[in-house]
């Protein structure tokens, strides 16, 4: 699927694009109700946090069960620099995306010579080290009572506001930059790489593809994006603890999110964040308690994986592509 | 201090007989399927809310609940067969991956709106029994939980080595075409191995009912310690994975015991990690023809 | 002829199994040797130890002037020049025809040249017209072809199809020699595992036999299959080491 317009200027794939862009911008003023904001704002969160994890999960076919951590760290290291010493979030971004380069270069020189489920077993464990190291370390990370911004003024620097309309224009240019570099690491050569080393490893070594390194760098990327988008996602929070932002419920999701929408492919998380979160909302409402939701996604899951393991974005893919040969026999008649 | 380190050696080899036993029913459906089960730590669950209704039905002493368990988990454990895993034999190991882990879920959350999020205890007489050995204290339930794993596990590899049906299996973990044309029912020798799978992580949850609380999220640290015990033996090695859920007891114990009880999981997940950094394909494992 | 691939004294064993034992032979530039024995005689394991999947316990390679040594994986020694085909075909299923050779083109040139590279190799390989095709969805021998067009891409200096006639009818069987001779005419070297002697007569300059994973004897392709030691190998041994 194209992310940028098609070439006819005005064709109508264009103009629905761009009604569709106009609508985002100013869909918070429309809507004027902070939880229905919040909740896409969620959306786009997830979306991203899904787009992220694809490149690993979906592009490398390595299923990661990590990637709370990466979004711990980013929390973590905003929240606590901007507590304790006043440092904007901005600021913490970049030092965010640092550890998470480190702690994923670590995670993957454990992780990435294993295959399949023992990869996957692997990255749990590594998130749950850093899930009690959050715990332990209670002087720092204020351990299971977790830590929390508290709203003074507006401020823009210090991502603190009355209410949530600019975390929606904060997290729909963060969704649109990761699909950007999404988009552009599909067709890079590491993207390349990585896809032939999905489809035969063994073979793609054996022509001179140095798998462990690409696997390596894609789930770099992935960490580092996830991380950043951690802290924003923390600021929106105001509260983070480990068990919620390092816990393997955060790691699922994000992955259900990709997997249900559509692995290996550019909008699928998008599609699937669009999907999985309203329904949770909407289970959490109906049922009132934790154990509704967490029931629709384990079905969702399942659901999804016998059915229509593309996910759902390919029921939109199979549908255009036979509306496109219809309308090629239609053209040569 | 030496005294601390015996004692919780002997708690951690009691707990590790749990690990074991859950590991050793991962590794079964691993080694007939060649995929890994993510949901054993529920159906573990399961095993403990089985002997929780039998008690409250039948007011069975712990133990005897046993018949009634064994066999709601067979009903269990081939429902989940036919529903969730037969559909995406095919697929391949991410998709079992996948749909185990949805089915964790889905099983955790479904107990928790049927049943309820409450802790419930089912009464045991040898709760706090404990016989005393050479100055330590052995605490029954667990000694017999590790007595269980064990008669289990011999159990098992006598089933897979000496008889037909394990031959069976085996042959078709190996080639499962070949297990095909000789006659061999593939779908049943899969729902066999499940099943059992299933049935042993039930019988772990009825083991620890006299130790801990029931609760709809009771399995989940069986889930991961069990998955890393397999791991940590060399997949598809059922002595390692046995000996992998005894290690990981040992190690849970006494880094709890002598570092931090909040260290003790840590603990787990540095030595597995460090023997995967060492020995990749676990302490037990075989490498791979590349070729 | 010069010398391209210096195989000295290698030797593997698995586990009690002595797969391969103080095997040497040379391959020079622009050759194509036969690499033939019965079942079981260590010709795949052979290639594994040149290609780096498998390490030699002892002796060691030369290739291209250049002694390999354990630092030597796979992957460096394909971009030494060493490629191989595999017994099965193995695409990137995932890919087209066209991607898949873009891809392992693209480690030696930028976008625009892996691109011109491809479409050289397409048309060299006769895979033009296939190009869209999910590689999955090719026929068996084109499949086959699709490996060799890969390993192209690789520019290499030594290629080694293991058993690249296997499942092939007579006429694929000619269409796929073809593109053998085709790729020895550029400079290429060529170590040819084959079981269909046919072929092996009709493309070989020279031919090594395996027994047992040690070395028999090597010659001209029609004069050692028909000694006598050669005859019987074929007839009554190799079943020790049944690996293959």
């Amino acid at each position: 699927m194209s992310l940028l317009f098609s070439k006819k200027k005005f064709s109508a794939k264009n103009l629905i694009q761009l009604f569709i862009l106009i609508v985002l911008l100013i869909l918070p003023h429309l809507i004027k109700n902070n939880y229905l904001t919040a909740v896409i704002i969620t959306c786009f969160t997830f979306g991203a946090l899904g787009v992220a994890w694809n490149l690993i999960g979906g592009y490398g076919a390595q299923i990661s069960w990590c990637h709370a951590a990466f979004v711990a760290t980013g929390a973590y290291t905003s929240f606590i620099l901007n507590k304790r010493f006043g440092i904007s979030p901005f600021v913490c971004i970049p030092i965010g995306i640092l550890l998470a380069f480190l702690i994923s270069t670590a995670i993957g020189y454990g992780t990435l010579k294993l295959r399949g489920p023992f990869f996957s077993i692997a990255t749990i464990a590594f998130a749950e080290i850093l899930r009690v190291l959050l715990l332990y370390f209670k002087g720092v990370t204020g351990g299971a009572s977790g830590l929390y911004v508290t709203y003074r003024e507006n401020s823009f620097a210090n991502l603190t506001f009355s209410n949530d309309i600019p975390f929606y224009y904060i997290m729909l240019v963060a969704l649109i930059i990761v699909l950007l570099i999404t988009a552009f690491f599909e067709k890079s050569k590491t993207g390349y790489y990585l896809g032939a080393i999905k489809g035969d490893e063994d073979a793609a070594i054996s022509l001179g593809i140095p798998a462990f390194k690409i696997k390596l760098r894609a789930f770099q990327l992935s960490a580092v994006i996830a991380a950043a988008i951690g802290t924003f996602y923390a600021f929106f929070l105001t509260y983070i603890d480990p068990a919620s932002i390092c816990g393997m419920d955060l790691s699922v999701k994000i992955g259900v999110v990709a997997i249900v929408g559509g692995i290996g492919t550019l909008w699928g998380p998008v599609v699937g964040a669009f999907v999985i979160i309203p329904l949770i909302e909407l289970a959490s409402n109906l049922v009132g308690q934790q154990g509704g939701t967490n029931l629709l996604y384990g079905l969702a899951l399942m659901v999804v994986v016998i059915l229509r393991s593309d996910g759902l974005l390919s029921i939109y893919t199979e549908f255009k592509e036979k509306h496109d040969k219809k309308a090629a026999l239609h053209h040569s008649k | 201090m030496i005294w601390l380190f015996v004692q919780s050696m002997i708690n951690g080899l009691l707990s590790g007989g749990v690990y074991a036993l859950v590991a050793v029913g991962i590794t079964i459906v691993f080694g007939v399927m060649k995929m890994v089960n993510f949901a054993m730590g529920e159906f573990l669950m399961l095993g403990m809310y089985a002997t929780w209704i039998s008690y409250g039905l039948f007011n069975f002493s712990t133990y005897a609940n046993a018949p009634f368990v064994i066999l709601v988990m067979a009903v269990v454990g081939y429902l989940s067969y036919l529903l969730v895993i037969r559909p995406v034999l095919k697929k391949g190991g991410t998709a079992f991956i996948l749909v185990t882990v949805g089915l964790s879920y889905f099983l955790q959350n479904l107990i928790e709106l049927v049943i309820g999020p409450n802790f419930q205890t089912v009464p045991s007489a040898i709760k706090n029994s404990s016989i005393a050995v050479g100055g330590f204290t052995i605490a029954i339930p667990r000694l017999i939980a590790l007595a269980v794993a064990l008669v289990l596990v011999v159990f098992v590899n006598v089933l897979l080595n000496k008889t037909l049906l394990g031959k069976a299996m085996r042959a078709t973990a190996e080639k499962s075409e070949v297990a095909q044309m000789l006659g061999i029912n593939i779908n049943n020798t899969y729902a066999f191995a499940f099943v059992l799978g299933v049935v042993m992580a039930g019988m772990a949850g009825l083991l620890i009912t006299p130790l801990y609380y029931v609760y709809p999220q009771a399995g989940k640290i069986y889930s991961t310690t069990a998955l890393m015990a397999v791991v940590l033996g060399g997949m598809g090695n059922i002595k390692g994975a046995f000996i992998g859920g005894i290690a990981i007891g040992l190690i849970e114990a006494i880094v709890g015991t002598l570092i931090a009880p909040d260290l003790g999981p840590a603990g787990i997940f540095v030595l597995f990690l460090a023997v995967l950094y060492f020995k990749p394909q676990g302490l037990f494992g075989k490498g791979e023809r590349v070729a | 002829m010069e010398r391209l691939l210096h195989v000295d004294n290698i030797s593997i064993s698995f586990g009690g199994i002595k797969a391969v034992q103080n095997v040497s032979f040379d391959i020079g530039k622009g050759e194509v040797l036969g690499l033939i024995g019965p079942n079981g005689s260590g010709k795949s394991t052979t290639v594994n130890l040149i290609s780096g999947a498998y390490k030699t316990q002892t002796g060691g390679i030369n290739f291209d002037g250049k002694d390999l040594t354990e630092k030597d994986g796979i992957v460096e020694r394909a971009h030494l020049g060493i490629g191989r085909t595999f017994q099965s075909p193995r695409p990137f299923g995932n890919l087209n025809v066209y991607d898949n050779i873009f891809t392992i083109s693209l480690q030696m040139y930028s976008h625009h040249e892996a691109h011109i590279k491809t479409e050289e190799i397409l048309s060299d390989t006769g895979l033009d017209n296939m190009r869209d095709v999910n590689s999955l969805k090719l026929p068996i021998e084109k499949r086959k072809w699709l490996d060799l067009a890969r390993v192209l891409a690789i520019e290499p200096k030594l290629v080694m199809l293991d058993e690249v006639m296997a499942g092939l009818n007579p006429s694929e069987m000619e269409a796929s020699l073809a593109l053998v001779r085709k790729i020895n005419a550029n400079g290429i070297s060529v170590l040819f595992i084959e079981h269909v002697m046919k072929a092996v007569v009709s493309i070989c300059t020279r031919v090594v036999v395996l027994n047992e994973g040690k070395f028999l004897c090597e010659g001209k392709p029609m004069e050692v299959l028909q000694r006598k030691e050669v005859i019987e190998a074929y007839l009554g041994g190799g079943h020790t080491n049944d690996q293959n």
